[in-house]
């Protein structure tokens, strides 16, 4: 049996045109290999 | 070997780029996974599984945010989802890492190219927000309204079609929230959301069994979705239906024959007698306005035979104004311009005497005037004037020119006898005896014409008188 409060609150607006410039600076594009890169500087300066 | 990163050759025991200082073999493994997740992706998105390839392109940039190929395919499932803002945001990201030869020049070319047709899509997504909004809000049939109209310009808009199956749920209307949720899972095949809803639907309309609306097998993938379990039903003719359907005709039939064929009828009478009604006047019109021509037809054929009595008249003046002689008419303007000096002699006379002497000088000149009578009516004028002239003349020397006359005649001076009796006939003096002598006159003037006339007059006027049977004998004696 559905929720229908659940289910409605699940949906989530969608980005507007003047949204998008704001989305696309918010990205985070840090990835796995920045994560790595990040980690490896780490462990050097820690050294 | 080369560094993944930055492409910096690495010596081929050594793991760490002496450039650019990361790990090169992980950052290998790492390329590796993300092109493994793109793969999948792209498997998902070719079957339409979309929802699956977003998680798996997803994962992919999570790998390799560099990853060109995931991000420009990312933006594409986002477009075909209706995501037009998303899709972008993709795009532009990928031209950021990848500014030269980016299939993302193509895809955002593409979609900006009809600047109305994107200005559609971005209102499209606002009413989607909207629309949202007013479900939160609790206006679940502004929302309806609102999610209709995304669906109309974008029908493969899946989350708003979600989105309005859910509020169909919600008010019941199973049957709709199905349409939708099937063209949903036309754009997206194996969307959770979407397969969720169907089932809910599916249980309330079919309580007997699952109904599953799609049986496509996903390979490499560790989404499963349940084999379809649809129960056979035979298909029985429904006779009640058919029944229905023609016991509706024939009392629609009736319905008809009693109801709206009389009314339609009197409706028709009704028009005719105004049509007739109407003809009627205006026939009535008609025959005034013909009564009213054929009296003034009468009136201009009236007036038509007058003028034509007129123009005969001017004819005949005319042709005798042809034969006017103005030497004649000179005589004759001159004769009457001694009327009034006579007039004159004619009061001034006392005595007896000069009473008869200008009683005998007016006889005379009557006489003379007489002799151009025809020059005188042929002039209109003249005409009034010598008739004028004349019965003032006569009535004063009618006797006198008598007398006058008779004594010429028995002097046997006829032709003057002749014109002097002449005168007295015209003024008036149809006597016996003046018809009788002015007879005799021609007769023994050899004018034996003028003298059948005159005597024959005196027969027939005066039958029974002396002078007739005189006139009778002197006739005998004309040839």
């Amino acid at each position: 049996m559905l929720n229908y409060e659940e289910e409605l609150a699940r949906f989530q607006p969608s980005l507007e045109i003047d949204q998008a410039e704001e989305a696309i600076l918010n990205n985070d594009l840090t990835d796995l290999s920045d994560l790595l890169e990040q980690a490896v500087t780490g462990k050097k300066e820690k050294r | 070997m080369d560094c993944p990163r930055c492409g910096y050759e690495i010596g081929r025991n050594r793991r760490y780029c002496e450039r650019c200082g990361s790990d090169a073999i992980a950052t290998e493994q790492l390329y590796k996974l993300s092109n493994r997740y793109y793969n999948e992706g792209l498997s998902k998105a070719r079957v339409r599984d979309l929802s699956g390839a977003v998680v798996m392109l997803k994962r992919s940039l999570e790998c390799n945010k560099r990853n060109i190929n995931a991000r420009n395919l990312l933006g594409l499932v986002y477009f075909e989802l209706g995501e037009a803002v998303a899709a972008l945001s993709e795009w532009i990201i990928s031209k950021h890492f990848m500014p030269e030869n980016n299939l993302a020049d193509y895809f955002m070319n593409k979609v900006q190219s009809n600047p109305a047709k994107f200005d559609t899509v971005n209102q499209t997504i606002k009413k989607f927000n909207q629309a949202l909004e007013y479900a939160r809000q609790g206006n679940e049939d502004l929302a309806i309204l609102q999610l209709r109209k995304v669906i109309s310009v974008c029908p493969g808009y899946v989350r708003a079609l979600q989105l309005l199956a859910l509020l169909y749920i919600k008010s019941e209307e199973y049957e709709k929230a199905k349409r939708c949720l099937l063209r949903a899972q036309k754009t997206d095949v194996a969307n959770t959301t979407t397969l969720l809803y169907l089932k809910e639907v599916e249980r309330v309309l079919n309580p007997e069994g699952v109904a599953v609306h799609t049986e496509k097998k996903v390979e490499n993938t560790s989404y499963h979705i349940a084999p379809p379990t649809v129960p056979i039903q035979e298909d029985r003719p429904n006779y009640i239906a058919f029944i229905t359907f023609f016991a509706g005709i024939l009392i629609g039939v009736a319905v008809l024959y009693w109801l709206v064929v009389p009314t339609v009828r009197s409706s028709v009478k009704a028009e005719y007698a105004n049509e007739e009604r109407d003809y009627g006047a205006e026939i009535a019109s008609y025959t005034t306005t013909i009564s009213v021509l054929q009296n003034e037809k009468a009136d201009l054929a009236d007036k038509l035979a007058k003028a034509e009595s007129s123009i005969a008249d001017l004819k005949k003046e005319n042709a005798s104004a042809s034969a006017f002689d103005p030497a004649a008419y000179e005589e004759v303007l001159l004769l009457v311009a001694e009327f009034p000096k006579m007039q004159e002699k004619i009061a001034k006379a006392e005595e007896e005497e000069e009473i008869a002497q200008m009683l005998e000088e007016l006889t005379a000149y009557a006489g003379r005037l007489s002799e151009h009578k025809e020059t005188a009516l042929a002039r209109r004028r003249t005409a009034v004037v010598y008739q004028e002239i004349m019965d003032e003349i006569f009535a004063k020397v009618k006797q006198h020119a008598y007398n006058y006359g008779y004594e010429l005649y028995n002097a046997a001076r006829y032709a003057e006898a002749a014109k002097y009796l002449q005168a007295v006939y015209e003024a008036g003096g149809t006597d016996a005896d003046t018809l009788y002598f002015l007879g005799r006159s021609y007769q023994r003037s050899e004018d034996e014409s003028q003298a059948r006339i005159y005597l024959q007059m005196v027969v027939n006027q005066y039958p029974d008188s002396e002078r007739a049977q005189m006139a009778h004998q002197c006739m005998e004696g004309l040839n």
